[in-house]
Parts: C-alpha cells; sequence; structure tokens
C-alpha cells in the first residue's frame, strides 16, 4: 500500500478544514478509511481518495441525504457501487453534501445548508451532486460518486468545471442508492479527467443480482484510439442551440462544433423535435416516483420518530411533516395529485406517451451520427438564493439534461474552460444506449486537443 | 402573468393529508401558487397528439425479472433494531423504541367493544 495515500488520509480532516467554508462534505470518513487501509486489496483504484454523494450506503457510517427524515441512521450495509470502488482499492474519504433527497438542482436544499462554487463562494456550484463535484474540482480527492436523475451529476459537473458522467439507465446497480425516482436514478462519476472517469466508470458498472433493473451487458474498456475519435460523426442539434442560452455559453458551443470541423469530423444537423417537453414530462413522472418512494419513511423503523404514544396516524404526519424540507414535500405532493384518482390519464400517462417521442428522437437520431454534442447548461452558476423560492425556474435550469434521463442514454459533461468572469462552461457529449466508451474516446481527443 | 388555478387550497390541504403531511395556512398557500406554476406548465403536454404513442414506463427492455427461490443471509435482527428511532418520553429522557425483539409504535387494534 502506497505510504502517500496513509499520508493524505490522515492529513484530510485538516485539508477539509481549509475549505470548510464550501460545505461540500457532511461527514468525514477519513479515519474508518486509515482503519482499513492495511486490508484494502491491490486494485486499479489503489493509491486513491475518493469521495461518494451522502445518498449512498457505506457500512457504519451515518448516510443523512441531507434530511432530518434520516437523523440517527447508520448503514447497516454497503452500496454495491461503493462496495466494488473498496473492491478495486479505493479509499473513501468524505460523504457529500447534496440537495435533500437529491432533490434539486443547486445544493441549497440540504438540511446541512448550502454548498459553494469554489469558482464564486456566492454562487451555487450545481446540485443536486454539488458536494461530490466541489472536493473534485478543488482536488480534495481524486474523483466522486454522485447520483443523476435528471442532471444531477452533469449540472455540477459543468458548474465546477469538471467531467461528470451520467451512465446508461442500468448501467451501474442502484443497490444501495436512496430511490428518488427509480426509473430515471443512476449513479455517476466525477473526476478531472477522461481517462480517471472511465477507469472509475469501469469499476462499478456491470450487472448486479440485487438490482434487478440493472443491465446485464458487457462493459467495453476504454482504451483511447484518436483514429476512432477522428472517425466519429458529430450531432449537433437546433433545440440546444437557442436565444434561451447565454451568449457565452453558446460561443464556446459554437467555436467547439468549429474546431471538430477543422479537424475533419463529420458534422451533421439532427433534430430531436420533442425535447421542450422534456421538462414537463420529468417533472411529472419524477414526482409521481418520489411520492410513491419516500412514503417509506414513516417514522417507525428507522430516522426521525415524532413521539406520539396514542396515537399512529399523528406518528406518520408528525414525523414526515418536521423532518423532510420544503422542496421534498412540495414535490411529494405534487406526485400524490398527479397519481390521485381522475388525474392519472391527464397527466402521468400522458407524460409517459412524451418520454417515449423523446426516446424515439433519440433512437432516430443515432441512427445518422455517434454523439451529440450540446452545452450541458442553459445559464452559468448563478447565485445563491436565486432561485430557492420559484420551483418553477429552478427546474427549467435542468432542461438540457432531463431528456438523456427521460432517454435513459449516456451522457457526459467535459470541462470547455471558462466564461470572461472565470466561471466554468460545460458541454454535453451524449451516445446511443451503452455508449459511453465511444463518448470517452470523443472526450479524451478534445482533451488532448481542444483548447479554449 | 397571473397562474392558473387548477388546484384550490382545500384541495392541497387534501393532498397533504394523503401524503401523510401537516401543513401550516402559509405553507398550504405557498405549496398552492408554486404547485399551480408547475401545473400550467406541465398543461403545455396537453398540446401534443399522443393518441398513436405508447406510455414508456421503462427504457430498457426489462421484463418480470426473477430471482432464484433460494434463501440467502438478510440484515441480522440486532442490525435492525440499532436503527429504530429514539424517542424523547416524559421528564425528556431518550429511549430507543424497542423493547429489544420488535419495534414499539402506538397501540393500532384494540380488544373488544
Amino acid at each position: 500500500m502506497s505510504p502517500i495515500i496513509r499520508e493524505r488520509l490522515q492529513a484530510f480532516p485538516v485539508a477539509l478544514k481549509k475549505q470548510g467554508e464550501l460545505n461540500a462534505v457532511i461527514t468525514d470518513t477519513s479515519s474508518q478509511a486509515l482503519e482499513q487501509l492495511d486490508a484494502s486489496p491491490d486494485g486499479p483504484l489503489s493509491g486513491l481518495l475518493l469521495a461518494i454523494k451522502d445518498n449512498l450506503n457505506l457500512v457504519d457510517t451515518p448516510t443523512t441525504a441531507a434530511s432530518r427524515t434520516l437523523e440517527g441512521y447508520v448503514s447497516p450495509y454497503t452500496a454495491t457501487a461503493v462496495q466494488r470502488l473498496l473492491d478495486a482499492g479505493a479509499a473513501i474519504a468524505a460523504k457529500t453534501n447534496l440537495d435533500e433527497f437529491a432533490m434539486g438542482s443547486s445544493t441549497e436544499y440540504s438540511c446541512f445548508g448550502p454548498t459553494r462554487n469554489p469558482h464564486d463562494h456566492e454562487r451555487v456550484p450545481g446540485g443536486s451532486s454539488g458536494g461530490s463535484a466541489v472536493v473534485v474540482a478543488t482536488a480534495l480527492v481524486e474523483a466522486a460518486l454522485g447520483s443523476d436523475t435528471g442532471g444531477s451529476v452533469r449540472q455540477p459537473a459543468a458548474f465546477c468545471g469538471i467531467y461528470g458522467l451520467k451512465p446508461t439507465y442500468g448501467r451501474v446497480s442502484r443497490y444501495g442508492l436512496i430511490a428518488f425516482a427509480s426509473s430515471f436514478d443512476q449513479i455517476g462519476v466525477f473526476a478531472r479527467s477522461t481517462e480517471l472517469t472511465a477507469k472509475v466508470f469501469e469499476v462499478i458498472a456491470g450487472h448486479d443480482p440485487l438490482d434487478s433493473t440493472s443491465a446485464d451487458e458487457p462493459v467495453v474498456h476504454f482504451d483511447y484510439s484518436e483514429e476512432r475519435a477522428r472517425g466519429l460523426t458529430i450531432g449537433i442539434a437546433p433545440e440546444y442551440d437557442h436565444e434561451g442560452v447565454e451568449r457565452e455559453i453558446r460561443e464556446r458551443y459554437h467555436d467547439l462544433i468549429h474546431f471538430l470541423k477543422g479537424q475533419g469530423l463529420t458534422i451533421k444537423e439532427i433534430s430531436l423535435p420533442h425535447t421542450a417537453h422534456g421538462i414537463a414530462a420529468y417533472y411529472v413522472l419524477t414526482t409521481a416516483e418520489a411520492s410513491s418512494n419516500l412514503a417509506r419513511y414513516d417514522g417507525v423503523r428507522y430516522g426521525r420518530r415524532v413521539h406520539a404514544p396514542a396515537n399512529l396516524e399523528a406518528l406518520y404526519t408528525d414525523s414526515r411533516s418536521s423532518g423532510f424540507g420544503a422542496e421534498v414535500q412540495r414535490r411529494i405532493m405534487l406526485g400524490t395529485y398527479l397519481l390521485s384518482a381522475g388525474y392519472m390519464d391527464r397527466y402521468y400517462i400522458r407524460a409517459q406517451r412524451v418520454r417515449r417521442l423523446i426516446q424515439q428522437d433519440f433512437i432516430t437520431a443515432f441512427e445518422e451520427i455517434d454523439i451529440l454534442v450540446t452545452p450541458t447548461t442553459p445559464t452559468i452558476p448563478f447565485p445563491i438564493g436565486g432561485k430557492v423560492n420559484d420551483p418553477m425556474t429552478m427546474y427549467l435550469s435542468d432542461v438540457f439534461t432531463v431528456p438523456m434521463s427521460l432517454a435513459g442514454i449516456p451522457a457526459l459533461n467535459i470541462p470547455a474552460g471558462t466564461g470572461a468572469n472565470g466561471l466554468p462552461i460545460g458541454l454535453q457529449l451524449s451516445a446511443n444506449y451503452f455508449g459511453e466508451e465511444t463518448i470517452f474516446q470523443l472526450s479524451r481527443f478534445l482533451e488532448q486537443n481542444y483548447s479554449t | 402573468m397571473a397562474t392558473k388555478q387548477t388546484v384550490t387550497p382545500q384541495e392541497i390541504e387534501k393532498i397533504a393529508r394523503l401524503a401523510k403531511l401537516h401543513l401550516s395556512a402559509d405553507q398550504r398557500d405557498l405549496y398552492t401558487g408554486q404547485i399551480n406554476a408547475i401545473l400550467e406548465h406541465v398543461q403545455t403536454l396537453e398540446s401534443l397528439d399522443l393518441s398513436d404513442v405508447e406510455p414508456l414506463s421503462h427504457v430498457l427492455d426489462l421484463s418480470n425479472i426473477s430471482r432464484s427461490d433460494q434463501v440467502a443471509p438478510s440484515l441480522s435482527r440486532e442490525a435492525v433494531l440499532a436503527n429504530v428511532p429514539v424517542i424523547t418520553l416524559e421528564g425528556a429522557s431518550r429511549e430507543r423504541a424497542t423493547d429489544g425483539e420488535f419495534i414499539l409504535v402506538p397501540v393500532v387494534l384494540k380488544t373488544g367493544p
């Protein structure tokens, strides 16, 4: 075992304290990692310090999901993806801050307070996996896991200037990940290079008997080939390039496409006509799934319980009302309404039909192209407090990431320099189902050859 | 721009009851406005002709995944009871809601009339 990793784990609490203002970490697990270091196997991630989002279970550590609802809960088991990191030799130093139950786009809806963007402390780091993005961006750790339901890895990666992958739905086991919207949730990876993003992805990917929705497809190993990268057909879509996108982001996007064209790659304009309906369909389906998934927090078996000795109904209601924050309550209520008798066809079934149209858009597009290149976000990181009281505006910040989540295809944020005010700009590479390795080829090509 | 009122504050109260949430009057009014704004956006989907489109519930072609019928170890009783909530009793003493064997809840069923 490398002596350097021991020293880094020993120094971790001090390093963490130095960036305490960012509020990126909920639980420091470095002492536990230090204790287990001698027993840590040699593997592809040996010698690396990693962090995980605090909606992933790691045995004998609290898992909070940034919610008062889970106060007192200590994980009795380890999530499959996290176990695979440990089996590959990684040391897990921290569990990171998030929007409560991963519901949010800014890491402001946390019972532990907001996480701050390292590039500008008055701005959000994105969310919901904001803490994981920040600890990677500040080099406190090499890589981190997040979860992405509608952009919660890609958008914070864009706002913090790093790589952030949402794999194909079902590519990574969700066993041990706290459920938000089960037909969307997918564990993803943050890192500062294509190479390490791919390496961590390959460790956590693959079928798991403990998650019946995990896909039984082989994981294609990433081996960079410039020739392959240059042979890719790149798609661009007008639905992601319009006046609603901030000028600096559009300019960078055009610059990158121009660069690829100059390098001889084939650029094809395709159309994804149902993109604009993504947000509406996404918020119907995910709040419906969330209202059902979060019914399990009843105050009985674990987590927060408000004592109500004579009345079970009051035990449920008082425990849930005082445990869940405003955004989670809002989504539970919206989902409960959408699924209630008489509204199911009007909202939920309709949204499922729109989901198919969006999937069909992508299937048609990927008959002609290998990689779709788009901006990851329509705006640069917004100020803390700017959108917290206006949920609909907050939801619209996910407009370029939810379509891939509705379809379940893989997508990667790549850092594409900074704008005039020094804030990061991110662009998104998407591929057909199980096309992660193709995405890595283009990402590595750009990492080596494109400079802003 | 005024938001269309699809749900009333009374309906929000009913939904909250169904979801086992208790709202203050301020919360009820705040959520009513916010949920109506979201529903107004959601209603833009009604402009699409979807008569020929099948609903999509799951993106991968998976159906009826079953595990083999084998007994395997799961969490021990000890591990489960270790997470039972701690409650504050009269006199501010704090206690785990378990008798060491079961999880304790308020009486649900009463005997006899």
